[in-house]
C-alpha cells in the first residue's frame, strides 16, 4: 500500500512538473496594422479588435502583417510582419506573468525596445510612428 | 575439482550450475565415496524435513506473544493500509486542486491585471515614448508621438 501511495505521489508530481514545464514557453501573437484617417471599411481581420482600435484617433485599420512566434525563455525570436522586423524574446515566466522584451525594428532603424510584463487576455500595443499619412501600430498578444 | 559438502548440498538441491551439475554427477556415479557422501546429506535432509521440534515454552516467550497480540490488535493491518491509500488521496487530490487552481486564479486575475511596461525606448530622433493604460480598452499602450519613420531610417 505504501508503494501505492508513493506511485500516486510521483504520478501527481510528474504530472504537475509537465504542467510546470508547459509554462516555459509562451505563444505571442504580433499583429501590424497601418491606421489613417482615409474613409473606408476597415480590415475584416482586426473585427476581434475593432471596439478597441475605434479609440483611437484614426477612420480605417489595415491589417499589414500578422504572425504568432512561440517563444522559450532567454531566446530571440525574429519576426518579419508586414515589412517590419520584430525581435521577441521571452525573459521569464512567473506566476502565469510573461515578462517579455520587444525590439521593434525597420530596415535598419530600432524603432522602440520594451520590456512589458504581460499575460493572456491583457494584450499591449505600441504605435505612433508615422510613414507619409499611415501611422503603424502593433498588438502583442501573449496567447 | 574438489567437491565441498557445500557443492554437494547445492547439486542435492538442484542449485548449481549447468556445468557444475554435470560435472558433480559424473563424479558422484564414479566415486563411492562421494556417493556414500550425497547419500548422507539426502538422509539428514529428509530427517530434518520429517522431525518437529517442540520450542519449550518460556516466560519471555510468552510476555512475546501477548505483546505481539496486543500490537496486532492496536493496529489492525488493514486499518493501516486503508489510512495509506487514504493519505495518497487526499494528498494527490491537494495537488490537482492546486495545480487547477493555479492557472484559473490566473484568468481571474486578467480582468484585473494590466500589461506592466517595465522599460521603454526607441532611436528615433525626436521620439518620447508615453505609456498609459486604456482600462476601458483592457490595453496598455506605448505610444510614440511625432515620429516620422522615415526621419529615423
Amino acid at each position: 500500500m505504501k508503494r501505492i501511495f508513493y506511485i500516486l505521489v510521483c504520478l501527481t508530481f510528474f504530472g504537475l512538473s509537465g504542467h510546470v514545464a508547459a509554462q516555459e514557453t509562451v505563444r505571442v501573437r504580433v499583429q501590424l496594422i497601418a491606421a489613417d484617417q482615409a474613409e473606408g471599411p476597415s480590415d475584416a481581420a482586426l473585427s476581434g479588435l475593432m471596439s478597441k482600435l475605434q479609440r483611437m484617433p484614426y477612420k480605417r485599420f489595415q491589417q499589414k502583417g500578422s504572425k504568432t512566434v512561440t517563444l522559450s525563455a532567454g531566446k530571440n525570436v525574429k519576426a518579419g510582419v508586414g515589412g517590419h522586423t520584430m525581435n521577441l524574446k521571452l525573459e521569464s515566466v512567473q506566476s502565469g506573468r510573461a515578462r517579455v522584451h520587444v525590439n521593434w525594428m525597420r530596415g535598419r532603424a530600432s524603432v522602440v525596445n520594451i520590456t512589458a510584463v504581460t499575460q493572456p487576455g491583457s494584450p499591449f500595443v505600441c504605435g505612433g510612428p508615422r510613414e507619409g499619412n499611415l501611422t503603424w501600430i502593433a498588438v502583442f498578444s501573449v496567447q | 575439482m574438489k567437491i565441498t559438502d557445500k557443492i554437494l548440498s547445492g547439486w542435492l538441491d538442484d542449485n548449481l550450475k549447468p556445468k557444475q551439475m554435470t560435472a558433480v554427477s559424473a563424479a558422484v556415479q564414479s566415486d563411492p565415496e562421494l556417493q556414500a557422501r550425497a547419500d548422507a546429506l539426502r538422509a539428514v535432509g529428509a530427517m530434518l524435513r520429517e522431525e518437529s521440534f517442540e520450542v519449550p515454552v518460556t516466560a519471555e516467550r510468552l510476555v512475546q506473544d501477548v505483546r505481539r497480540e496486543i500490537r496486532l490488535k492496536d493496529s489492525p493491518k488493514p486499518r493501516g493500509s486503508l489510512r495509506w491509500v487514504l493519505a495518497g488521496a487526499v494528498a494527490c487530490a491537494c495537488l490537482v486542486l492546486v495545480a487547477v487552481w493555479i492557472p484559473s486564479t490566473g484568468e481571474d486575475r486578467v480582468a484585473v491585471f494590466q500589461t506592466e511596461i517595465e522599460y521603454v525606448d526607441s532611436e528615433l530622433s525626436g521620439a518620447s515614448p508615453m505609456v498609459y493604460t486604456d482600462y476601458e480598452a483592457g490595453w496598455t499602450i506605448v505610444w510614440l508621438d511625432d515620429v516620422e519613420l522615415g526621419s529615423g531610417i
